[in-house]
């Protein structure tokens, strides 16, 4: 009968689309959850069969360089050298580049740990001693104790080093990735040493000097904002460093300071001001971002700038632009106040980098082996490994000191240095280890301009040893206390200094900002700082 | 019950395919309500949801006595306000502007190229924005040839609100002028045909015919709108604003985001955000009612 099968075909219709309908539901929202590249199995029992070759899970950070030519370590040289050393596989997992923060959390918050985590613990809310707690890195003291002694020599001979990289308990919680070399400053302020020259000037080291050449830039060669920079760059330790304070907290003697609370961050901000109403400091600096600022420096609408030595200056001097054909760069001195004083404050690396530090985690089956494999990294040959790579391959032996070869300073494939590092070695990111050797550096520098940058920018490094706040760590109740405090502190700090800078709000009005910044807590949020600092201290 | 099993009896199909959707909103919706409760708590990961320990309204006094909490209500309502002002109308406008159009190609293209701006990407939107904006940049000049100073608009708090709205304009009027269209063909020809012998113009035609026809559809969507206003996307105004624009722009997602970002605040997070479901639910339901009352139209 036509009517029956009708109703049949109807329903037949209905409960297909009802059932795709649901498993479509269902797909996709998991989809959506899952993070774009959620590894293919982040099994909480990482490694194999003790008696077999060891397997590992590794969660870690690839690097821009790194991840453009790679998809995981597993293809660079230095990780298949290494599995041939030590025996040990790694089965990596990578989170997208640019996301890391987000995708740590996801991996914390989901629970299913890798075997090991690099990572920078020193900004884990709470601290390292919270990530102890809340099972996400297990305590290291008896492993390297027993298994790891190249890191046990070197802490031993290195008590300064011990003391950043352990836990106000004395804990220690990670193989960390630290600095050796004359290297932790990487950044300052640069000028156009050809507009230098032509006018007749000296490198500036005073405030008063760099408004005179900043004049002379802007009078003489037509510059429009002889002075570039960006918002960070104006709130970092870069310029109020000359006046011996910090752009945030920094440590003056043995008391923790905030710079924007300090009297002398009144003449800064006068000077900033001056600068700007005259036109010397670029009228943008609040709005710009890094491109904009390359355009002003290659368009020779800046003369001065602060930029890093490897990506800023090489950067520049490897493309000279056709519009300035005599274009050089002069690394200075970080500016100072007096004639002869010695810069005290600016942006300068931790010895104990912090990224790049390994954590074995709780779900690892096999912690003395991983202990002992990630302790190779500090012996002199699984540095090396790291460092230069594979004799005859990557470096020859020349005098003594190992020489990159073409392949890297000079890459058939057109790589860049950095590149080509990322490639074959690990060592132009922090990684577990020793980072920063000199020896590497030198030749990571290829222009002139680039290695007399490093000397200038690292001549004063041991000053900044003492203004700098060591590695504090805060509870976990004083970091909600402290986090609630400044949120509102630097909304505040930062609104503030542009009004003050760019003239909206005039400088008589300073003690009006100090006594908000007492209302809204500063005396406080210094209190939580130095509680954290005599803890340290009693490391 | 009764009535509902009738009605189940005699359309059973209807039932079936609507009950997967249903089945989603309570699975993925309903159920992780739950998870609200931690504006309650102070939330530690590794505790897990159970055990971490009660704190009542902690966090939601805490953002009250924030100094700044007044300026972000302040600037979320705003923004909001100029939203329903300015950028509400405009679709329907615009669609009432295509249904005139006579050519059929030229009404096609028009359509066409307006809702293209909808596909890009909010960053990239962004990032036109600011180029566009920067001290040499193309609208900046297009501006200073109308006769304005040459400055980085973006720097400045008392453009900021102008700036989001324009944007948000031109990017969304295309696209949501699709459902007024929807709607303004589902009005009876015949009504027309009557209204112009009565002798009506185009005029009076688009104020008694179309309008009130489309009436529904625009309260419908109104109340929804009203349903929002505490909640202003972060996304946009991060890339959009500075510590010079804060005193308009900052928001209370911003703030949040900002606040968040230093440490992993999520029951902080979350009490901000139930704070602002509940205001909202409050004036979803109060402008139901309002328009329940005061014309036929509400959404239930």
């Amino acid at each position: 009968m036509p009517y029956v099968r009708r109703k049949g075909w109807h329903a037949a219709i209905a409960t297909i689309l009802g059932v795709s309908l649901l498993a479509a539901g269902c797909s996709t929202p998991q989809n959506d959850k899952k993070p774009a590249n959620a590894p293919a199995n982040s099994n909480a029992k990482g490694s194999e069969n003790p008696s077999g070759p060891l397997k590992l899970s590794y969660w870690a950070a690839m690097p821009g360089d790194a991840a453009r030519l790679m998809k995981n370590y597993n293809e660079s040289l230095f990780y298949q050298e290494l599995e041939k050393k030590t025996g040990v596989s790694v089965e990596f997992q990578h989170p997208a580049v640019g996301s890391e923060a987000e995708q740590f959390n996801l991996l914390i918050a989901s629970g299913n740990l890798p075997d090991v985590i690099e990572y920078n613990f020193t900004s884990y809310p709470g601290g390292p001693e919270k990530a102890i707690a809340d099972r996400v890195i297990l305590p290291l003291n008896d492993l390297i104790e027993s298994h790891a002694p190249n890191m046990k020599k070197y802490l031993e001979d290195h008590p300064a080093i011990k003391k950043e990289i352990i836990t106000d308990m004395g804990t220690i919680y990670a193989f960390p990735a630290i600095g050796v070399g004359n290297s932790n400053v990487s950044s300052g302020m640069m000028l156009r040493k050809d507009w230098l020259e032509e006018l007749g000037l000296e490198k500036p080291e005073t405030i008063e000097e760099w408004t005179t050449v900043l004049r002379a830039f802007k009078e003489q060669k037509g510059a429009s904002s002889p002075l570039t920079m960006t918002l960070n760059e104006m709130t970092g330790d870069r310029l109020i460093g000359a006046w011996n304070i910090g752009g945030s907290f920094y440590l003056d003697q043995d008391s923790v300071k905030y710079g924007p609370y300090e009297a002398a961050y009144k003449n800064f901000l006068t000077q900033m001001n001056a600068w700007y109403e005259e036109g010397l400091l670029d009228q943008d600096f609040s709005t710009q971002d890094g491109k904009a600022k390359d355009g002003k420096v290659v368009n020779s609408q800046s003369g001065a700038f602060i930029a890093s030595i490897g990506s800023g200056m090489g950067r520049y001097l490897n493309a000279i632009p056709e519009s300035a054909p005599t274009f050089d760069l002069v690394a200075a001195q970080h500016p100072v106040l007096q004639k002869g004083a010695e810069p005290t404050v600016f942006v300068a690396a931790y010895d104990y980098r912090g990224d790049g530090s390994a954590v074995i985690t709780p779900a690892n089956q096999h912690p003395e082996e991983t202990a002992q494999w990630l302790d190779y990294l500090f012996s002199e040959e699984g540095n090396f490994l790291k460092t230069f790579g594979v004799e005859g391959l990557t470096y020859e032996m020349v005098d003594g000191s190992p020489i990159y070869t073409d392949l890297i300073t000079n890459n058939p494939e057109g790589l860049t240095v950095g590149e080509a590092m990322s490639k074959y070695m690990r060592v132009a990111t922090p990684a577990p280890g020793y980072v920063g050797d000199d020896r590497y550096n030198q030749q990571y520098y290829k222009f002139d301009q680039q290695k007399e940058a490093m000397v200038i920018y690292n001549q004063y490094y041991s000053n900044v040893e003492s203004t700098r706040l060591p590695r504090i760590t805060q509870t976990a109740d004083e970091a909600q206390e402290l986090s609630s405090i400044m949120a509102e502190i630097e909304t505040y700090k930062d609104e503030m200094l542009l009004r003050f800078v760019m003239g909206l709000e005039p400088i008589e009005n300073f003690d009006k900002y100090v006594a908000q910044l007492q209302a809204m807590g500063i005396e406080r949020a210094l209190e939580l700082r130095q509680a954290a600092l005599e803890r340290y201290k009693n490391r | 019950m009764n009535g509902l099993l009738k009605d189940y009896r005699k359309h059973k199909y209807l039932y079936y395919m609507i009950f997967p959707v249903v089945l989603y909103y309570f699975v993925f919706h309903y159920v992780p309500m739950y998870g609200a409760l931690i504006a309650f708590k102070d939330f530690r990961i590794a505790e897990g949801f159970i055990n971490s320990p009660w704190v009542g309204f902690k966090h939601f006094i805490s953002f009250f006595d924030s100094y700044y909490f007044w300026r972000l209500l302040k600037n979320t309502l705003i923004l909001n306000l100029y939203m329903l002002v300015f950028s509400f109308p405009a679709p329907i406008i615009f669609a009432l502007l295509i249904n005139e159009i006579v050519g059929s190609r030229f009404k096609r293209v028009v359509q066409t190229v307006t809702y293209l701006p909808h596909f890009i990407s909010l960053i990239v939107v962004c990032g036109m924005i600011t180029q566009f904006l920067a001290r040499d940049g193309i609208m900046t000049d297009l501006l200073v040839w109308l006769g304005m100073d040459r400055q980085v608009l973006l720097a400045h708090p008392q453009y900021f609100r102008a700036i989001y709205v324009i944007s948000d304009i031109w990017q969304g009027v295309g696209w949501g002028s699709i459902i007024y269209l929807a709607a303004i063909m589902g009005i009876n020809p015949e009504l027309y045909e009557a209204s112009r012998m009565d002798g009506a113009n185009r005029w009076r035609q688009i104020f008694h015919i179309t309008l009130p026809g489309i009436t529904p559809i625009i309260v419908i969507l109104f109340i929804l709108k009203i349903g929002n206003m505490l909640d202003v996307g972060f996304e946009k105004i991060i890339l959009l604003y500075n510590p010079n624009t804060y005193v308009t722009a900052d928001v209370i997602s911003t703030f949040v985001y900002r606040k968040g970002l230093q440490s992993f605040e999520f029951s902080y997070a979350t009490a901000i955000g139930v704070f602002q479901a509940v205001i909202n639910f409050i004036l979803l339901i109060a402008a139901n009612r309002f328009s329940k009352q005061i014309s036929e139209n509400s959404l239930w």
